[in-house]
């Protein structure tokens, strides 16, 4: 597979999956690192009444589990793809599409999680 | 009393944060232009429609690890201020921080994207690389309206 295509395939995985990955912490209530900028300490714990910031680690959980997938599927098509393989553009404009299918729906679910828990509708 | 992680630097980086954000509207304003002529088949500015993508993905980078670095800061003296009085305020904040992230991953699949193609060749890829890049013109222009609105708002806590 190309270069361009590879990037193309893999990227596209990377984008949508640090979408999902990051909207799981809120969904699946996933115990992230949080950082506790008063004790300068990071814990796996929110503890209440002590100001702290999960911010940090749902990133690193979505930037991480994200690359840890988009690199198999790279070391897959790798493996599995021969050098003449190429994306079709019709399989190009299905990828596009798949991958703002979940990123957009990912970004509307936090603006409208926010927006409730903050009152604002 | 306890101090925060660069506090006393808070409001040099935040002039800094601000400074490198001009260079980022800038540079991603430039670059949409440069996209748009793609969408209307005309593609005469490539070179520059990739430095201007190049430096809309560093000044991005230098923005997000700033904005990393005060935002406990943030946390521990403008938060208390806007939570119970402004709660609509910390939910915008909040949004931008997530659409941030989010934005983050997709610059960088952008930038690598760009670095491998050529849009005048490879017409297929624009069905990716055009969208996103309303996408993240869209994220930035939320973040930098709310960031400056909440600056103003409270930019400052002595």
């Amino acid at each position: 597979m190309k270069k361009a295509d590879l990037t193309y395939l893999v990227g596209s995985v990377f984008i949508a999956l640090t979408a999902l990955f990051y909207c799981s912490t809120i969904w699946f209530s996933i115990t992230v690192p949080r950082y506790y900028p008063l004790e300068h300490t990071w814990k796996c714990m929110k503890q209440e009444g002590v100001i702290s910031q999960g911010w940090y680690g749902m990133q690193g959980f979505a930037f991480l589990a994200a690359g840890v997938v988009s690199l198999l599927v790279y070391f897959a098509l790798k493996r599995f793809c021969s050098l003449n393989t190429a994306l079709t553009p019709t399989v190009t404009r299905w990828i596009a599409a798949a991958t703002f299918l979940v990123v957009l729906p990912c970004m509307g679910y936090l603006l409208w999680y926010e927006f409730v828990r903050w009152k604002i509708f | 009393m306890k101090t925060v992680f660069l506090e006393n630097c808070y409001t040099f980086l935040l002039i800094v944060h601000l400074l490198a954000t001009f260079v980022l509207i800038g540079s991603m304003s430039h670059n949409l232009q440069g996209v748009i002529s793609y969408c209307r088949g005309r593609f005469e500015r490539q070179a520059l429609e990739k430095r201007n993508a190049r430096i809309f993905f560093w000044s991005y980078l230098v923005c997000y690890v700033i904005g990393c670095i005060i935002y406990p800061t943030y946390r521990v003296y403008m938060r208390p201020y806007f939570d119970p009085q402004l709660p609509w305020a910390t939910g915008l904040f909040e949004v931008k921080e997530h659409w941030g992230a989010l934005a983050t991953a997709m610059l960088l699949v952008y930038y690598l994207l760009r670095k491998q193609f050529q849009p005048s060749e490879d017409r297929s890829k624009l069905a990716l690389y055009i969208p996103l890049c309303f996408l993240l013109n869209i994220i930035v222009w939320y973040k930098v309206i709310i960031g400056v609105w909440l600056t103003i708002l409270k930019g400052s806590w002595s």
